[in-house]
Formats: structure tokens, C-alpha cells, sequence
């Protein structure tokens, strides 16, 4: 196939790519179809079970006793048990800007350094020598974000019982009009 | 006199000059991914919460993306390194097309103000695409075309 100098360059552009597709569609799908064989055959056989199909960022870990809370309400609740705490797992300044009321900031990225200070005095205070029934709550900005599951994984691996994630996260709690300490 | 073959419209005449840089597209292409490609596949977990962070993709295609991304980069490095002809060019493609999209949703997320780590050697290195990533990811999708029209046999192009 010839191309004429007037053709313009969307037409020539498109043509290009027919033939190239036309080239080399063929390997290029023998290609994609070893990836999707090799990506299949790797998740399968990783130690942990591999990546979920039904993927969720900061699902805590299935292994880690951690209760996923949706409702606002039933944050509420929980903070009204004695010995209770809050954890916003944000980035510290935007733990200043505003946060859910009696929350303390763990950032799930300071963990390393933070978390065995933090479980001293989890372990010491009140609810807890009640038959471990105090509650540790996390929370992050929203849904999607991973850090409120992987701090609450941390602290359910670290020997902490009744450890809940907040799902919804600090935007919805904005959302609901609920109030915010700064 | 036999009339002209009619010119092929993705090749070009090879000149020597440019026959010794394919060399250096091939391994830079192949090199590139295949250290990208390796990190990725070890951690999906990780490169899974990368991609929620650019915020392009349903939540239902995170994992597929996840899964196959890494391995489409192992293969498509070792088809151009290693591969004959026509595998070397359909990896050179299929990089080419990923390096696109790479741009794309890098610049996507910086226009929309998101806070989202490059991912680009999987982990979570903390690292922003910024100028040097564009000038790379540039770079190598020039390489990737490079090779796409040059790395052609001669004698087809004679015929």
C-alpha cells in the first residue's frame, strides 16, 4: 500500500498502526497470552494464597482477627466503652487539620517506631483488664485507603484483641456532618 | 524495467548509523523492564494498592491488573532481548503502548491533584512521578518505536 503526501496525518497515523497490527498481532497475542498463563500460574502457587480476584485496598488481612465496621453509629458505640481508643492512621498533619473527636494519631507509615510505645499503654489501661473487652478502632481518609487496615493488622498480630476498622474513614464521618476536633 | 515495489509504511531504509543504536534500544528496553517487571510480581499486594492510588481503574480490575501487568513487562523484555524478529518488535509494541499508558495515568494523576506513589519498580518506594519520570518514560517509549520501525530485516525491505 502506497501513501500519497496529501493524505493527512490522522489517516496516515491510522494506517500505520492497521499494518503494524497486521505485522505483529499475531506474536503480540502469544505474548499477552504467555503473561496471562505466567501472572495465573504465579498467583496460584505464592505461599500467602495469592492476590484476591475480589481485591479491596487495606482489607485487613484474612489471618488477622480484625472487625470491619461501616456505620457511624456503631463508631459511637464503641467509644463509649471504657478504655476504648481511636486511631486516625493519616499522615500527622492531617490528623491536625481535623479528626474524628478523641482520636490519637498512629500513622500506619510510622508504625515501625511507634507501635511498641503504643501497645505499652494500650495494654495498661482500664478496659482492658476487664476481660479484654476494650476496643481498638482505626480509620483512615476514606474507603479505598490501605492505611487503617494495615495499622489494624499490625495491632491484631501485636497480641491486641477487639480491634475494629472504621471503613468509611475520616470523609464520610465529614459527609455525615458529624463533629471534628482540631 | 520491473515498476517499484510500493514503499512499506513501517519501515525505512536502513542506514548504518542508526542499524548500531538498535543494539542499545534493544538492551536498554529489555534491561529496563525486566528490573521493573521482577519486583512487581514478587509483591502484588503492593502493586495493587499502587494502582487503587491512581484512581483510573474499578476496583474490580485492580487485581487482574496487578497480576498480569508484571508479567506482560517479564515477557515482552525477554521477546526484546532474546526473541526472534517478529517477537522482538510485538514486545516493542506492547512496551511502547505500556509506556503510553504509563504517561497517561501518571499525568492524569497529577492534573487531578492526587497523592499517589510512581510504582514504577514496584514496592512502595515513595517515589512521585515528577519531571525525571516523564523524561525516562519518554526516552524509552522512543526507544520502543525506534525499534519498532528499524529493527526490520534487509532483505524484506529489498524485496
Amino acid at each position: 500500500m502506497s501513501i500519497n503526501a496529501n493524505q493527512n496525518v490522522p489517516l496516515k497515523i491510522y494506517l500505520v498502526v492497521k499494518e503494524l497490527l497486521r505485522e505483529l498481532g499475531r506474536p503480540a497475542l502469544t505474548l499477552l497470552a504467555l503473561a496471562a498463563l505466567t501472572a495465573l500460574a504465579v498467583n496460584s502457587l505464592r505461599p500467602d494464597g495469592g492476590l484476591p480476584w475480589g481485591y479491596r485496598p487495606g482489607a485487613p488481612d484474612a489471618s488477622a482477627r480484625v472487625t470491619e465496621i461501616t456505620e457511624a453509629d456503631e463508631l459511637e458505640r464503641l467509644m463509649e466503652l471504657p478504655g476504648a481508643i481511636l486511631l486516625d492512621a493519616r499522615d500527622p498533619v492531617l490528623f491536625q487539620l481535623g479528626h474524628i473527636p478523641k482520636a490519637q494519631s498512629l500513622p500506619a507509615d510510622e508504625l515501625a517506631s511507634r507501635l511498641g510505645p503504643f501497645l505499652e499503654r494500650a495494654k495498661a489501661r482500664p478496659g482492658q483488664s476487664q476481660g479484654d473487652l476494650a476496643p481498638v478502632i482505626t480509620y483512615c481518609s476514606e474507603s479505598l485507603c490501605p492505611l487503617a487496615g494495615r495499622l489494624a493488622s499490625a495491632l491484631a498480630e501485636a497480641g491486641l484483641k477487639n480491634v475494629f476498622v472504621y471503613v468509611p474513614g475520616f470523609d464520610d464521618w465529614l459527609d455525615l456532618g458529624r463533629p471534628v476536633e482540631k | 524495467m520491473s515498476p517499484n515495489p510500493p514503499p512499506r509504511l513501517t519501515g525505512c531504509p536502513h542506514k548504518p548509523f542508526f542499524r548500531h543504536l538498535l543494539w542499545p534500544a534493544r538492551l536498554a528496553l529489555g534491561l529496563v523492564f525486566l528490573w521493573a517487571a521482577w519486583p512487581k510480581m514478587l509483591a502484588p499486594n503492593d502493586l495493587a494498592e499502587i494502582i487503587t492510588g491512581y484512581r483510573l481503574l474499578p476496583l474490580w480490575l485492580v487485581a487482574p491488573a496487578s497480576l498480569l501487568l508484571p508479567a506482560l513487562e517479564l515477557w515482552s523484555a525477554l521477546a526484546v532481548l532474546i526473541g526472534p524478529r517478529r517477537f522482538r518488535r510485538a514486545g516493542a509494541m506492547i512496551l511502547a503502548v505500556l509506556l503510553l499508558i504509563f504517561m497517561t495515568a501518571a499525568a492524569q494523576g497529577l492534573l487531578r491533584g492526587l497523592d499517589f506513589e510512581c510504582g514504577c519498580f514496584g514496592g512502595q518506594d515513595g517515589r512521585r512521578p515528577g519531571p525525571l519520570f516523564f523524561l525516562e518514560d519518554g526516552l524509552l517509549f522512543l526507544a520502543a518505536v525506534f525499534m519498532l520501525f528499524q529493527d526490520r530485516s534487509a532483505k524484506r525491505d529489498l524485496q
